[in-house]
């Protein structure tokens, strides 16, 4: 199999990775921005 | 591994059902125990709807998490995958969490707030008092009556053809056993049993979920062995969007910019949206920060990590395991990669774990849709408009139409649901997330919204679904593109709420100073 197709394949990994980080990142920092103000 | 050898589909066996029942029978047990458990929360009933408002945020975020996630999120998702390669994924779930958690950030403080200052037991009670509006309440409970009947048909499917897969028997008596325990727990504990049984379902799935999705990559090798195999098959199995595939009807939104977006916005408003959801914000205690981030945490835990792997690794895997062999088996097909998946796994023991998280996700979204319903009748139209009916004769209907929506599904998951109630069923969520983002959450924080621009963008959604369900679904060839429908009903349910409430008259101002008092 030609190795260029499957790294370009492989690829969509890196989109697939950016979406768990990007969720992870956007829960901690929209949460922390919601509570920053609060008083406890 | 040579990549085009296929594992054979396993047969159904003794040791299969002996599994299967044993993890159900454990699972209902549970639930059965915490209905009783909280007959001693509720005596009146208000009560019974509401609880005393006093749930913390682990429970709270657990059966928010199993509310959202559905029996289709827990298996047709994998199948949608398995089928269409990694394409198949923005529309199976990966955006789940650009959904539910900004559905906690709008949604959770406001709609306890709302609820408690207004006096109100329901969705619609509450909505209908934030616009001093009994019309619009009885109009609410009208759409969300309908909207979530077709929603609820499908939910069981998913649970009666893994049961077969796994045993070789009828899901008879498994469906019928869950469904008169969901009405054993709902009916016993009321709001508060519903919503400890949907954490324990919500706990199960987490769980389950979590493994199998590990599992299955530890099982092929990691991410090249997936990419490798799935090359060898059909590299277009991995690409990101398939404009190969129509750009009309439901493929629209894997061969499209448009219909990939529209997926992220599908999710985004379905969460908040979904009666189901926000009515797990109804009986939360009153939050501290540190409650707040415990919500958001076990959401985030419970929604995201495993249906994240469930919508896009888990399909992946099981095409590289069995590759199309599981596209020929009809009726259930694609429906087959999860189960499949996880006897590749474990074995019998893993599928029966999968059953039982499976069968939790689907009772737990329908049983938070069918008491909904049952209130929907009961609160917000019989004894909105008739106030002397007794507490005690309300009580009694509510079990009665607990019963017949939870029988509804069960029966139309053993006999084909009429062709018009499936397609109407494939718009009913995104009509759901379209219409009430709007008139349930943005009226949490818009003080110039009116009951007019609620009432038109009820009547725009509502209408606007049944009309994609045609264009989209039921004609051939299809008139329009499922993204395409998604923007022209969030579009225009927003343009109607925003529109028709700048020229008419808000609420009377001793109103609005209370639900939006100045800081």
């Amino acid at each position: 199999m030609d190795p260029n197709m499957l790294n370009d394949l492989h690829s969509a990994w890196y989109v697939w990775g950016a979406m768990f980080i990007g969720t992870a990142l956007m829960t901690i920092i929209g949460t922390w921005l919601i509570t920053r103000g609060w008083k406890e | 591994m040579n990549p085009l050898t296929f594992l054979p589909v396993p047969k159904p066996s003794a040791e299969g059902v002996t599994y299967g029942v044993v993890a159900l029978g454990i699972m209902l047990l549970v639930c059965i125990i915490l209905g009783i458990m909280a007959k001693k929360k509720w005596a009146s009933f208000d009560e019974y709807l509401v609880g005393k408002r006093d749930i913390g945020p682990y429970v709270t975020g657990a059966a928010l998490s199993a509310s959202y996630i559905s029996g289709w999120a827990f298996c047709g998702s994998t199948g949608i995958v398995y089928t269409l390669g990694f394409s198949g994924m923005w529309f199976a779930g990966i955006f789940s969490l650009v959904g539910i958690i900004p559905c906690i950030w709008l949604a959770a403080i406001k709609t306890r707030e709302f609820s408690a200052k207004l006096g109100a037991a329901t969705l619609p009670e509450t909505i209908g008092r934030r616009f001093e509006s009994k019309g619009l309440q009885t109009i609410v409970a009208l759409s969300m009556l309908y909207f979530l009947f077709m929603y609820s048909v499908g939910q069981l499917k998913a649970g009666g053809s893994t049961w077969y897969a796994l045993t070789g028997l009828s899901p008879l008596w498994c469906l019928l056993l869950s469904v008169v325990v969901a009405w054993l727990y709902m009916v016993l504990g009321g709001y508060v049993g519903n919503q400890y049984a949907m954490a324990v379902q919500g706990f199960i799935f987490a769980i389950v979920g979590t493994a199998i999705g590990i599992g299955a990559l530890i099982y092929i090798g990691g991410f090249w062995n997936i990419t490798t195999n799935l090359a060898a098959q059909n590299p277009k199995l991995m690409n990101l969007i398939r404009p190969d595939l129509p750009k009309i009807g439901f493929t629209q939104l894997m061969s499209s910019y448009v219909g990939i977006f529209a997926a992220a916005v599908i999710f985004f408003t379905m969460a908040t949206g979904f009666p189901h959801n926000v009515s797990r914000f109804l009986g939360m205690k009153k939050v501290t920060k540190a409650d707040y981030w415990k919500l958001v945490f076990i959401v985030w835990l419970f929604t995201g990590i495993p249906i994240m792997l469930d919508c896009s690794s888990n399909g992946l895997v099981a095409r590289a395991i069995y590759g199309p062999q599981l596209l020929k088996i009809e009726p259930w097909r694609g429906d087959l990669a999860a189960p499949m998946l996880a006897n590749a796994i474990g074995g019998n023991a893993m599928l029966a774990m999968y059953v039982a998280g499976l069968f939790s996700a689907a009772l737990s979204t329908l049983a938070g849709m069918v008491f909904i319903m049952s209130a929907n009748v009961t609160r917000d139209i019989i004894k909105l408009w008739a106030p002397q009916t007794t507490d005690k004769s309300m009580l009694y209907l509510g079990y009665f139409l607990i019963a017949l929506f939870l029988f509804i599904p069960f029966m139309w998951t053993l006999y084909r649901p009429p062709e018009l109630l499936s397609i109407f069923m494939g718009m009913a969520a995104m009509g759901l997330g379209a219409v009430y983002f709007f008139v349930t959450a943005i009226s949490y924080y818009w003080k110039g919204a009116t009951k007019a621009g609620a009432i038109a963008c009820v009547l725009y959604g509502t209408i606007g679904s049944i009309f994609g369900a045609w264009a989209v679904l039921a004609r051939k060839p299809a008139l329009l593109g499922m993204g395409t429908m998604e923007w022209i009903l969030v579009l225009g349910c927003g343009i109607l709420y925003f529109g028709v409430s700048a020229i008419t008259k808000p609420p009377s101002q001793q109103l609005m100073d209370k639900l939006f008092p100045n800081k």
